[in-house]
């Protein structure tokens, strides 16, 4: 093996920012900046309204030991993590963690797809329809920690497949 | 915190989720980013940058055809129109550490774990502008020193903890400092 090669390139980044000035990113900036961000939670409800459907969708027709089952639920596992993705960018951590929860539900599922992983699957989705319906923003208070209990059973299961770490 | 004027940058980023690319340019414009411009796969990325001298790339990880960690591999290997040290900040959802393992073999300058916010995305290129890794190029990598600092692992710290995110709860707007 060849001795490791230690390269110092120009630091492009560094020679095309300036500090301060008009342009600058100051506290204001930042805040003002998280607080547009905040606004486009209006539009976050309806881009996730899409991905609820598509969830639905697959759902709706997902049957055990079918030929296009393997298929399907590789869609449902990009519609979670998208959902995961966006869900606390815009303020709805629920949809985070229930997302995550069901890409690990998924990610841990071995052999043929049982009625169970279907019911649990289908648990995970409604959870999320409550929390958007609800507008269960943050963690939702009261009624987001009863969206969380009620997963135990998709949480236990992730937990018993090693997926929770 | 560092105040940087970023209107002279040019940020190329590679999103296969459209409500994700609109918060992140909505994010880059609130930062006042000189320019930036989206496209929705490691391929696309590829042949914009044909034309596009970018500064840095904001690259998702599962896209397709190529996604960021593949993308990332190809430009550190010479194989893309980029310049083979062009910072790169890998975003994505999914933060398991084979993944964000994965993403620092193949060069990535830094990881940021959705769901992003604004102050996130500032930091990392404030690291990139003040901490910048010297590459090291050996038979099997070339990429930013792996050595240097321990690369952090935010999915990890964010599963360890899972109700301290920080965003602002959105039934108080504005009020969090």
């Amino acid at each position: 093996m060849s001795k490791p090669q230690i390269i110092n390139p120009p630091n492009r980044l560094k020679s095309k920012v300036s500090m301060g000035g008009p342009g600058a990113v100051d506290p204001e900036r930042l805040a003002r900046a998280e607080a547009v961000i905040e606004k486009m939670t209006e539009n976050y409800l309806d881009w996730v309204e899409a991905d609820l459907k598509k969830l639905e969708v697959e759902l709706a027709v997902l049957k055990p030991g079918a030929a296009d089952a393997d298929e399907r639920v590789e869609r449902m596992y990009r519609t979670s993590h998208d959902i995961k993705g966006q869900g606390g960018s815009f303020g709805y951590q629920l949809m985070t963690e229930v997302g995550a929860l069901m890409c690990r539900y998924i990610e841990n599922l071995q052999g043929p797809l049982t009625q169970e992983d279907i019911d649990l699957m289908n648990l995970c989705y409604k959870s999320m329809r409550a929390v958007i319906t609800g507008r269960l923003a943050g963690d939702g208070g009261e009624a987001g920690r009863m969206v969380i209990d009620g997963l135990g059973k998709v949480a236990a299961k992730v937990k018993t497949a090693g997926g929770d770490d | 915190m560092a105040e940087y004027d970023l209107s002279d940058i040019k940020v190329l980023v590679a999103e296969d989720y459209a409500p994700m690319r609109k918060l992140l340019g909505q994010i880059l414009f609130e930062l006042n980013v000189g320019e930036f411009q989206m496209v929705a796969s490691g391929q696309e990325a590829i042949q914009f940058l044909e034309d596009y001298p970018a500064d840095l790339l904001l690259v998702d990880n599962i896209m397709d055809p190529i996604g960021g960690t593949d993308l990332t591999r190809l430009v550190r290997a010479g194989k893309t129109p980029a310049d083979r040290h062009i910072p790169i900040i890998m975003v994505s959802g999914e933060t398991s550490k084979e993944l964000i393992i994965g993403a620092r073999d193949a060069g990535v300058n830094e990881f940021l774990a959705k769901p992003i916010s604004t102050r996130m995305v500032y930091q990392r290129f404030m690291n990139i502008i003040e901490n910048p890794r010297p590459f090291v190029g050996t038979d099997d990598f070339y990429g930013p020193d792996r050595r240097r600092r321990q690369m952090r692992f935010p999915g990890l710290e964010r599963r360890r903890a899972p109700y301290t995110y920080q965003a602002q709860p959105a039934a108080a707007p504005g009020t969090g400092k």
